[in-house]
């Protein structure tokens, strides 16, 4: 296991997963500008057979369980259950953050965007990640 | 993003993008449509929000495309049920 904490980019189906969910539901959370950062995936409760489709393939990442957790929609006023895992903080989840955020001056935090290359990115596979 | 569906009885997918800037949702759809030749669109939802939509005349084209990427359990959202259709976790172990 430790020999994939130590690359520095996913093998490539992982690597295509991973950029379909920063294209969707996925984050990335980088708390200080030089550090580590990990990947964080919350999905609704139903969708949760494929929350532990991806689970799985970031095991090796991943030093906790999956966790389940109420939440409150403002919105709607009412409450809902999700399930979520996040992998531990490693290097490699700093390449995909660089892709997919920029830090906002002004705000003082990281905002997701879409990259620049994404016309490269972009593959039948990835495109299941980004929808569903 | 993510959360697509497909719009009740249209069978027209549509992909919630809405965390992304109107460019940003404009230059998603034009890569889905060059690099994979499914013809999408990014239309305004609500509030300066753009998702994108894919039109019943391409959603054999996206089945077609993308079965065998999709885990078993979202092919619902495609209209898909009753089987496995392409996906097989052997066809991954060797990439991951």
């Amino acid at each position: 296991m430790a020999h994939y904490r130590l690359m520095s980019i996913f093998p490539p189906y992982l690597h295509q997963v991973a950029i379909g969910l920063l294209l969707s539901d996925g984050s990335i959370e980088r708390p200080t500008r030089t550090g580590g950062a990990r990947l964080s995936v919350i999905l609704g409760i139903n969708s949760l057979p494929y929350l532990l489709h991806l689970y799985n393939l970031f095991e090796p990442y991943i030093n906790s369980g999956f966790s389940i957790t109420e939440v409150y929609n403002k919105k709607t006023g009412k409450y809902y259950d999700t399930a979520r895992f996040k992998t531990g903080m490693m290097p490699i989840f700093v390449y995909y953050h660089d892709m997919f955020y920029h830090y906002d001056e002004n705000a003082q935090r990281y905002i997701k965007r879409l990259p620049e290359n994404i016309d490269s990115l972009m593959t039948p596979a990835r495109l299941p990640t980004v929808a569903w | 993003m993510g959360d697509g569906n497909l719009k009740g009885g249209e069978g027209i997918i549509r992909i919630y993008t809405n965390s992304f800037t109107r460019l940003e949702v404009e230059k998603l759809a034009f890569a889905i449509t060059s690099k994979l030749d499914i013809k999408t669109s990014a239309v305004h939802d609500r509030n300066g929000q753009y998702i994108l939509t894919i039109n019943k005349f391409q959603l054999n084209a996206v089945r077609k495309l993308i079965e065998s990427y999709m885990h078993p359990s979202m092919l619902y959202k495609l209209g898909m049920c009753g089987g496995t259709f392409g996906f097989n976790y052997k066809n991954i172990l060797d990439q991951i």
